[in-house]
Parts: structure tokens; sequence; C-alpha cells
């Protein structure tokens, strides 16, 4: 087993008339099977979906995914967003630059897709719950 | 319009023989609507899920936490919150953790306890400008 420390800040000036500081930090025991930063490209849309995270048998799965910004090639500024499903429901559409983390249920698979004509490079990492 | 940052860190000394330690930060241009910081108590299994993120013509950012205490904001639970993207049981979030993800604009956000316990859960939502 190992620890996992996370830390989350959301700030904002001028989205309310109050100001926005929101900081959370937790460290969370986890263990294998685990995929640290890893990068893969996801098919144009309506191509096969590229699964990120497979079903897993033990603890649910602590997931982190980015939108690169960037086309398969690694160079290409990309347009078009990254969807992110669970098995074939959308979760999660990313455009450039965004990112998600949350604890997928163990089951659930993990597929990314684009929503556009353009390849996407995609960083993520996963790491099972121990 | 307004600017929202949003920064996470994810660190490990023993993960892996190499040491994890990664940072990313993103500026989100956001508008309504938005709910704040807030806390909703959600319902046992078997009760009505709540919903914290009705469908819109936008697409939205969510973060969600774990308070880690019942509905009466004093007594602790290990009771998981189960949220729901439509029907589909997908996040999990045991005493303490968070979430942060942006929402695909056509799907409602539930939540429910997997258990006996009520669970008081800290969200927030603004909606992609």
């Amino acid at each position: 087993m190992a620890t996992l420390s996370t830390a989350l800040s959301l700030t904002s000036s001028d989205a309310g008339s109050d100001i926005l500081s929101i900081s959370v930090t937790e460290g969370l025991t986890i263990g294998e099977p685990f995929i640290n930063m890893s990068r893969v490209a996801t098919e144009v849309s309506g191509g096969s979906d590229i699964e990120i995270k497979p079903a897993g048998s033990a603890g649910n799965h602590y997931l982190y995914v980015k939108h690169t910004g960037l086309q398969g090639d690694g160079s290409t500024p990309a347009t078009a967003a990254v969807i992110l499903k669970l098995a074939s429901t959308s979760l999660s559409v990313m455009v450039p630059g965004e990112w998600c983390f949350f604890n997928v249920i163990n089951s659930g698979v993990i597929n990314a897709a684009s929503s556009g004509a353009e390849t996407l490079l995609v960083e993520y990492g996963y790491w099972t719950k121990s | 319009m307004a600017t929202l940052t949003t920064k996470l860190t994810l660190t490990s000394t023993d993960v892996a023989s190499d040491a994890l330690s990664f940072s990313i930060s993103d500026n989100l241009t956001v508008g309504a609507p938005s709910v704040g910081l807030s806390k909703i108590a959600i319902e046992v299994s078997g009760g009505s899920d709540t919903t914290l993120v009705a469908s819109s013509a936008n697409n939205k950012y969510v973060y969600v936490r774990h308070t880690g205490f019942q509905a009466d904001g004093t007594t602790p639970t290990s009771n998981e919150v189960v949220i729901d993207f439509g029907t589909t049981d997908s996040i999990r979030l045991n005493s303490e953790e968070f979430a942060w993800f942006p929402a695909k604009a056509s799907t409602a956000i539930t939540a429910i306890s997997n258990h006996t316990s009520t669970i008081l859960v800290e969200y927030a939502y603004w909606t992609a400008g």
C-alpha cells in the first residue's frame, strides 16, 4: 500500500459577491493496480473508444484525466473536446486544457473519445483504493 | 463572465520507484447559472436521489465532497456517496474524498447514500462560459 496525497483549490475574485477560496486536501491509501501519469491518443469521432481504465475487482479507482490541448501527433493544437464515458454513458466533456479528478466505481470501464474530426492526446492516471 | 482558477496537486513518495509529484492548474471562464459552496443532506439507500446539478444548455464545472458526517453535521459516517450521471452509478466518494469534473450539459447529476446513513455533501458548480 502507498499514500497518494491530493490537494484541490478553487479560487475566484469575480464569480460572485463573495471572494471564492476553496482548498481541500486528502491523503488516499492506494494499491495495485495503478497507472501513473500516461498519455494516449483517442480516435476521431465515430471511431472506437479508447479504454483508459478497465473494470476492477478490488477497490474503487481514483482517476485523473486531462485534455492536453494537442492532437494525437503531440504537436498540433486541438479544438475538439475529449468525451469521457463510463462504458457508453458520457460523464464529462473536456475542452483543451481542462482536467478532472474523481473516484470511479470499480466495476466501471472508463473510455475516451473525440468530439470531432481530430485525434486527441489525453493524459491520465489511475490508482486503486486500498 | 468570471474567472475560476483551479489547481490539483498529486504527490506520493511510495507509490512506485519514482516519486510522484504532479501539479496542474487551469483558468476557466464561468457564468450563470452557478451554485456557490453549499451543503445538502442526501438520503439513505432506497430513498430519493438528490439532484446536485440539473441538466441545462451548457457544460458545468462541478465540485463535490463527502464531509464525513451524517445529515446532523456531527455524527461521523463511513457510508459512500453514490453519484449518478443520469441513472448511471459512476462516482463513489468515501469520507472526506472530493471530485472535480466538467459535466456534460444534458446530464443531470444526483447523489444518494450507498447504505443506511444520510450523508452531508458539500458541493458547488459553475456553468462554462
